[in-house]
């Protein structure tokens, strides 16, 4: 193993609380040595240590700052969808409530015709009833008429609500394709992306803007597509470092990425609300 | 809300699983039972919503790294912990901010003025260190993340990565974490910065 592997590891052993006797007594003293740096000697004893206890440290926070940073963004992004899906359940209650209130009113309308529109008697005023009864039953037949074609409707916008929702939720969902492509970091490119940044959120109307440092000999290719990995555009630019895109896509989840005909510059995500 | 669904024992065996769809749906549940519970004491004591987004995330990361630690020890419930996560968390965010306007807990005599949201983190920092971790390369991120933060052991992390051997996951370990340490040399002021946290 390496020397500075072997520093490593001796480091690591002893903040986990594994080293014993002469080592950790020359481990101890090592860093009381080391000008309170909490720099050690490596195993040999020479001068030659290039990794102290500080390092370690200050990398291992770095990794704990990084990954507390991804857990926060998995939780904004957890964040809006209970949020969306609380909203979405919010809207269709409303309309079972008004559909339920709908049809209770309904109900009480058939009652009070059943129980006070019931023809009796023969005489002249009981016709002047009976004709009012036929009235009133020509009038049922409309408000039944009027009632199926309501309970009908609000079925449909329910199905639709229901349907809107499933879609949108769709749309946002991430392409563990894309989303293991972020990020990587192809060696060959002299080329850094500058925006849009991953966590880039924009409207329908905003105009994105594509840009990055570094040349290119060769002509670039950008394209992009949705979180279905259906192509949305593509354009090839030569001597240039940005592009400004302006089409109003759809709502969603969108991926670019920046390419040559041969290798592969850079990927990226950004999100239309 | 269903709790007999998703008792506490399952979601702190989730959270402890190393399969990102099954933390993710842990996490979904966590949010979607405590998160109301959560905003309505940020919110009652003069917090807004984007502040009790803050405080919640902050409080389940807490929660979660307790879990993979293993500090979690299920001697309270998962609403108890939680809610006692939060409501620390608001208190240090509102002595922080110097407040005056006194808040709605009979424990306490602190007092709150409400001002801007709070910033959890040292945002250019966090910014540094992900452009740092984005040059060491995914493979290493990986490993890193494996070992220092969801506490796996060598052997796992070998298994994961198909390393072959826990020897080998061992150095591919330390070539990453001298990766990033040179990485961290080379930025002025940045390892001063991240030794604070200690």
């Amino acid at each position: 193993m390496n020397k500075e592997y072997e520093e490593i590891e001796k480091i690591e052993r002893y903040l986990e609380g594994r080293m014993e006797g002469e080592e950790l007594a020359a481990f101890e003293k090592a860093m009381a040595d080391g000008d309170g740096k909490g720099a050690i000697n490596c195993a040999s004893a020479s001068a030659s240590a290039s990794v102290s206890t500080d390092d370690y440290l200050a990398a291992v926070n770095a990794i704990k700052v990084y990954n507390h940073s991804i857990l926060k963004n998995r939780l904004r992004q957890i964040h809006k969808d209970v949020v969306i899906q609380a909203a979405a359940i919010k809207t269709l209650r409303r309309w079972y409530w008004a559909a339920a209130i709908f049809v209770v009113m309904v109900c009480v309308g058939f009652a009070m015709v059943y129980l006070f529109g019931d023809e009796t008697g023969k005489s002249a005023e009981d016709n002047i009833v009976k004709l009012e009864q036929e009235d009133k039953t020509v009038e049922e037949e409309k408000v039944a008429a009027a009632v199926a074609v309501t309970e009908e409707e609000v079925e449909v916008a329910v199905a639709v609500a229901e349907e809107n929702k499933k879609l949108i939720a769709a749309n946002y969902k991430k392409n563990p394709k894309y989303e293991s492509l972020i990020g990587t970091i192809y060696r060959a490119a002299d080329i850094n992306i500058l925006t849009p940044d991953t966590s880039a959120t924009y409207a329908v109307n905003d105009t994105i803007v594509f840009s990055w440092e570094g040349d290119v000999d060769e002509e670039l290719i950008l394209k992009i597509v949705d979180n279905h990995e259906k192509p949305v555009y593509e354009i090839r630019l030569r001597d240039v470092h940005e592009y400004k895109w302006s089409n109003k896509p759809e709502p969603g989840l969108y991926y670019w990425m920046l390419e040559t005909e041969d290798d592969n510059l850079g990927y990226g995500r950004f999100l239309i609300r | 809300m269903n709790t007999r669904k998703y008792p506490d024992e399952k979601l702190i065996a989730d959270l402890r699983n190393n399969d990102d769809y099954i933390i993710n749906e842990a996490f979904y549940y966590l949010y979607k039972s405590y998160y109301p519970m959560a905003a309505n004491f940020v919110k009652h004591n003069n917090g807004s919503e984007a502040e009790a987004e803050d405080v919640f995330q902050e409080s389940l990361i807490a929660f979660y790294e307790n879990i993979r630690n293993k500090k979690f020890r299920g001697e309270a419930s998962i609403k108890t912990y939680l809610y006692a996560t939060v409501r620390n968390t608001w208190f240090t965010h509102l002595k922080k901010n110097k407040n005056t306007i006194n808040v709605e807990n009979p424990e306490t005599s602190l007092t709150a003025n409400v001002n801007e949201p709070d910033v959890m983190y040292n945002k250019e920092l966090t910014e540094l260190i992900m452009e740092m971790m984005d040059r060491i390369g995914d493979s290493c991120k990986k490993v890193l993340k494996y070992y220092y933060y969801d506490k796996l052991t060598m052997a796992e992390i070998g298994e994961k990565m198909n390393f072959g051997s826990v020897k080998s996951a061992k150095t591919q370990k330390y070539k990453c974490l001298k990766k990033l340490i040179e990485l961290v040399e080379n930025k002025p002021g940045l390892k001063d910065l991240l030794m604070e946290m200690s």
